[in-house]
């Protein structure tokens, strides 16, 4: 009677013990992805492969170490078009162009996929623009069961949010999304170290150049962003107007007179033609990068690079680090679940052989 | 003499109307700005007077766009007086013969292609002055039949060719998709990046189109009576005609290469003047110059106050929304009273 006691115990408590880094480990693998179309993708465990429908993705999967997942590209990821050097030497069947005239040929190219095994349906993922004009292609790649995330942030902590989703889908640590927000929280720490309140802030304004119309920018926007997290003073801001650029001529930019002018990266003049345009000589302009409003980490070199612009005393040189994370590592919760219930089992066990003695 | 003194009197009346209006509305275009300046604000700093900013915006800014307009629509108001004129319709303008169509594609194919020695800034416009030009020699080679030009075969020869050219643009942009995104704004007209150097390039080919065609004024009389007539009162048709053609083709293409298609302002200018002074060339050519500089500016002016809350509008949506209620009116009234008999 003691003995089957005994072993019933012992089955309790080993019981016990295996649940709990069984529960501990379901909360932690399971993944749940809301997109920027508000479809919510459910993986039950990381994404085996990925397809990069996006320069994005491509870049952002460059930066977190996870290129080898993906296994299809769009055309604009191929180094002709993109510059990404590490999808230089990868074979042109690896790229499909990404368009609602095209869709059935992506359609195609994912089905050759499952068919050769490469893709799974039930755990893979393709990473793609939220742009309205692609909804045919997501909706027609839905059709067959693929599953589709799409991104359309427009603002830095938007992209962050898009590498971080991109992090988690395909089981990456978070270190790059969280060097991301460390950035963006150590200038905004300087600059409130310094004592930089609104009226010493440097003032700016930024231009694009599209289908022969200038556009300022107003608010919503990752480029606005920049000049807001960067401790500048956006002059383009308009809260009479709901849209996050509009149109203006250079007049604008002369009689608002900001200190300096963030340029689309997409201008096809340089900083320097466009200063001639201007004819105002104490309006600085700088013009950024193409990938630095991209939905991916270059989005924080672009905001360290302007906050240096800025501020350049105060941040300068390289890109401070993130200090290590302080999430709670589950596996030395496993561990010490099981260290206790092992404990426990063999002091059980010890007690009841010295009363049967 | 009495009637002849009565017009004389009402044709000064009308230039003096329009040079007024050019000069009010060359002030006020001046004036536009982000935050637009006081019109006499504007006046003093057109004489270099007043503040720096108030200096660069009004002879640096936009002066080289005020002037272009000017240009613009001079060419394009004798332009359309013109080929109301060679064709004898009420109806015609300065993109009938597919001159739009034809400058349309040359745009796109700028806006699609590099070629390394020439910018983007000056290929584009290049590309559609010279398909505008090629344009008028492909509907003129179709039309010429027997040793002449009939009128009515070149007019449904522009059609034809302009709708030809016109699937031709929109293959390229289907094709090309976003790079020709462009494209479509192009076609609505826009003013705002016209800078000194384009000035200078439009301004000598405007001038030449324009002197030619005044001084055919008085052949473009008799060619009105009819081919017959005309070659009767020693007119060689043929040959004037073709000049003509050629001469508002130079213009039409010289006025939409920098600023994009600008419709109605040759169709709507030279009629409103018809009716005001009478169908006398010599007297309507001049006026639709001024005339169309005029309508121009103001199409301009309201473009930017129109709609503040999202920006400067194409030039080529205002004069359209003008043009067009005036156009449906024109085909409700008789000829004569248009000022055609």
């Amino acid at each position: 009677m003691q003995k089957r006691g005994f072993i019933a115990l012992l089955a309790i408590f080993l019981l016990v013990g295996s649940a709990i880094p069984v529960a501990v480990g379901e909360s932690s693998t399971g993944i749940s992805i809301t997109d920027s179309r508000n479809v919510t993708t459910n993986l039950t465990q990381p994404a085996t492969h990925v397809a990069a429908f996006g320069a994005f993705a491509t870049i952002t999967l460059v930066d977190i170490g996870y290129l080898d997942k993906a296994v299809m590209f769009d055309a604009t990821s191929a180094y002709s078009k993109s510059g990404i050097v590490e999808v230089q030497n990868f074979s042109a069947d690896k790229f499909v162009t990404v368009s609602s005239a095209n869709k059935d040929a992506v359609v195609q190219k994912m089905l050759d996929l499952v068919d050769n095994g490469t893709w799974n349906k039930d755990n893979d993922v393709i990473l793609g623009y939220g742009y309205s004009y692609l909804s045919s292609v997501w909706t027609a790649l839905e059709g067959y069961g693929f599953k589709v995330i799409t991104f359309y942030p427009n603002t830095y902590d938007g992209i962050v949010q898009v590498v971080e989703d991109i992090e988690t889908v395909v089981g990456a640590d978070h270190k790059v999304s969280e060097q991301m927000s460390y950035v963006k929280t150590f200038i905004a720490q300087t600059l409130a170290e310094h004592g930089i309140n609104d009226t010493q802030k440097v003032t700016a304004v930024y231009l694009s150049y599209s289908s022969s119309v200038w556009k300022m920018g107003n608010g919503g926007s990752v480029t606005v962003d920049f000049i807001n997290y960067a401790g500048g003073n956006n002059l383009g801001n308009n809260t009479a107007k709901a849209i996050p650029t509009y149109s203006v001529d250079l007049t604008a930019v002369v009689q608002l007179s900001p200190d300096y002018v963030l340029l689309d990266g997409y201008y096809t003049g340089s900083a320097t033609d466009f200063s001639a345009l201007l004819g105002d000589s104490s309006i600085h302009v700088y013009k950024l990068n193409k990938t630095w409003n991209s939905y991916c980490p270059d989005a924080m070199t672009g905001l360290w690079t302007v906050a240096g612009l800025f501020y350049p005393s105060y941040f300068e040189g390289k890109i401070p680090n993130a200090p290590a994370s302080t999430q709670p590592d589950n596996t030395m919760l496993y561990v010490g679940v099981g260290a206790v219930v092992v404990i426990v089992a063999v002091a059980a066990v010890v007690l009841m052989k010295k009363r049967k003695a | 003499m009495d009637g002849v003194a009565k017009r004389h009197k009402r044709v000064l009346t009308v230039f003096a109307f329009l040079f007024i209006l050019l000069l009010v509305f060359m002030v006020l275009d001046l004036a536009q700005a982000f935050i637009p300046l006081p019109f006499f604000d504007a006046l003093q700093a057109l004489f270099g007077y007043g503040s720096e900013t108030n200096i660069i915006i009004v002879q640096k800014m936009n002066m080289p766009r005020v002037l272009m307009a000017i240009l613009v629509g001079a060419g394009l108001g004798i332009a359309g007086a013109v080929m109301q004129a060679v064709f004898r319709n009420p109806m015609a303008s300065p993109f009938i013969l597919g001159l739009s169509s034809g400058a349309a594609l040359g745009a796109a194919i700028g806006m699609s292609i590099t070629i390394s020695f020439i910018p983007m800034m000056l290929l584009v416009p290049l590309l559609a002055f010279i398909s505008c030009m090629a344009t008028l020699f492909l509907v003129y080679s179709i039309s010429h039949v027997g040793g002449r030009v009939p009128t009515e075969t070149l007019l449904l020869a522009g059609i034809a060719v302009g709708s030809f050219l016109s699937a031709l643009v929109s293959l390229l942009t289907y094709l090309a998709g976003d790079q020709l995104q462009g494209i479509v704004y192009w076609t609505m007209g826009n003013m705002s990046n016209a800078s000194w150097d384009n000035v200078l390039i439009v301004a000598p080919l405007m001038f030449a189109g324009c002197l030619l065609m005044l001084s055919c004024a008085r052949d473009l009389n008799a060619m009105m009576l009819g081919d017959a007539h005309a070659l009767d009162l020693g007119v060689e048709v043929k040959k004037v005609r073709l000049q003509l053609l050629i001469a508002s083709a130079l213009v039409t293409a010289a006025a939409v290469a920098f600023v994009g298609v600008i419709g109605f302002i040759g169709l709507v200018v030279p009629h409103i003047l018809r009716i005001a002074m009478g169908p006398d060339n010599r007297a309507l050519l001049p006026a639709s110059i001024i005339g169309g500089a005029a309508f121009l500016l103001m199409c301009d002016y309201i473009s930017r106050v129109i709609a503040p809350s999202i920006g400067v509008l194409p030039v080529g949506i205002i004069t359209a929304l003008i043009g067009a209620p005036y156009f449906i009116y024109l085909l409700r009234r008789r000829r004569s009273e248009v000022g055609w008999d």
